[in-house]
């Protein structure tokens, strides 16, 4: 099994089965270009050691997994709020990691994993009110009061529900 | 480290994407990013399809279904809409269809109780036609999907059912329609549930007759494989408004469709078979449906999949 070498933004370097990173879209692409397994390491410099070695994680688990499907509209990424048993743990992070896991997962486009990561948003999202949300992820509230009061008007047809 | 504000808009499009419509709609108000991103399209829609339902048109339900979508991914049909409204995200908005004048396909609204009334008593331009009457789902027994239920035990001609609890309900509850559809004061269309093509009631797979009056001008100049489609149009626009039968989005159904010239009244009988993303007979052979159309000299089969 072939190995490459990944140096993460803080130039730690990490070997890692090429089977492994190629999960990551971009890697593959990039060793595609190269057209041989290179003997340098290859940067990534948006992702710390950290968040790199929970990404290598996710990736050596799922890396017998099917490749996702090309077509973004594809039902394997139908949009639910359920996530496999293994998936859930792995996202059991602080909030800081789960947004670095995301940004990470979407720089190297690892759509599954992008996918597992915004269930997780969206699981801590249900059933919040808005305040609750803004709480949540320290979201500043920008609406003006007569804004705010716009929008509960509109919305108070869903309200007796 | 990294937090929300990092996110790019295409990612919390992602998350949101996975919400149902009832959280999302929490969403709104968090912060301006936050509307911009998901609301001006929906609050568009939402004007158009409850202040202004006349106006909505099948893009229109179209684009609500896809910005409605919740858990399950995006609905391909406005049928669809009226099980989505029904049984899980919209409990207490009545939908009611409208048929347009030509093809008797229905357009869908979304209403509260009071715009539904408004809208029916009187605002309905001369051109629409009452889809049959007004269809509330709010007094729907179904929950959830999936709607329509079988287990299979059958053979050799003995058919046998065995449904869950909620299956029987499910059936029980669909027994008893006998629905017309009307096109002004004309009958187009009837069937009921209640019996297969052997005139027993309980068939497994709950096949569903339809009756097509084929007197009426409508059907004038078609050839059999026309009717069938138009047939099959109507036909969709009854089950799913009625009954609100679904197919999983993006799966194929296949449909198993068999006419034969009706003893009675030259029209024909239509039967339908059908099942959530395969077809009930899976092989053209299949005793079941050759055995009932022998004999008889007016048969079309067709093997019909399409995308629902």
């Amino acid at each position: 099994m072939s190995q490459i070498t990944l140096l993460s933004s803080d130039n730690v370097e990490m070997k890692v089965d090429k089977e492994v990173a190629e999960r990551s879209i971009l890697i593959k692409n990039m060793l595609e270009d190269v057209g041989e397994t290179p003997d340098q390491a290859i940067p990534i410099p948006n992702v710390n050691e950290g968040v790199l070695r929970k990404v290598i994680e996710w990736c050596e688990h799922h890396r017998n997994d099917p490749p996702p499907p090309a077509d973004e509209d594809s039902d394997s990424r139908k949009k639910s709020t359920d996530i496999e048993e293994w998936d859930q743990k792995f996202m059991q992070v602080d909030q800081e990691m789960l947004f670095e896991i995301i940004l990470a997962a979407n720089y190297l486009d690892i759509k599954p994993l992008l996918d597992v990561g915004c269930k997780t948003v969206a699981n801590m999202i249900k059933g919040k009110s808005p305040e609750e949300i803004r709480k949540t992820f320290n979201i500043q509230n920008d609406f003006t009061p007569e804004e705010e009061d716009q929008i509960r008007r509109e919305n108070e047809w869903a309200e007796d529900r | 480290m990294a937090n929300m504000k990092d996110i790019p808009v295409e990612v919390l499009e992602n998350m949101h994407s996975n919400l149902p419509f009832f959280d999302l709609l929490n969403c709104q108000p968090v912060c301006k990013r936050w509307e911009s991103l998901f609301f001006f399209n929906a609050r568009t829609w939402h004007y158009d399809g409850v202040v202004d339902a006349i106006k909505s048109t099948p893009e229109g339900v179209h684009r609500l279904l896809q910005l409605y979508s919740g858990p399950g991914g995006e609905f391909n049909t406005a049928y669809q809409l009226v099980a989505f409204a029904k049984g899980r995200l919209l409990p207490k908005i009545h939908v009611y269809a409208l048929a347009s004048k030509s093809k008797c396909s229905a357009e869908f609204g979304l209403g509260c109780k009071e715009c539904q009334k408004q809208k029916i008593g009187g605002t309905i331009p001369d051109d629409a036609v009452v889809l049959s009457e007004p269809v509330v789902l709010t007094d729907s027994l179904l929950l959830d999907e999936p709607l329509f239920y079988h287990k299979s035990v059958g053979n050799y001609g003995t058919l046998q059912v065995e449904r869950t609890e909620q299956e029987q309900v499910f059936y029980d509850w669909m027994q008893p329609y006998h629905i017309s559809l009307t096109h002004g004061s004309e009958r187009l269309l009837s069937y009921n549930t209640a019996c297969d093509p052997y005139g027993n009631a309980n068939l497994e797979t709950i096949p569903i007759a339809a009756h097509f009056d084929l007197t009426h001008p409508k059907y004038s100049g078609m050839t059999v494989g026309e009717f069938t489609e138009d047939a099959w149009d109507d036909f969709k626009s009854m089950i799913w408004t009625k009954h609100q039968i679904t197919f999983n989005s993006g799966q194929f159904s296949a449909v198993t469709i068999a006419l034969r010239e009706s003893e009675e009244d030259g029209g024909f009988w239509c039967w339908f078979f059908c099942w959530r993303g395969r077809p009930i007979v899976d092989d053209p052979a299949s005793p079941e449906l050759v055995s009932y159309l022998q004999g008889t000299e007016y048969v079309l089969k067709l093997y019909k999949t399409m995308s629902l």
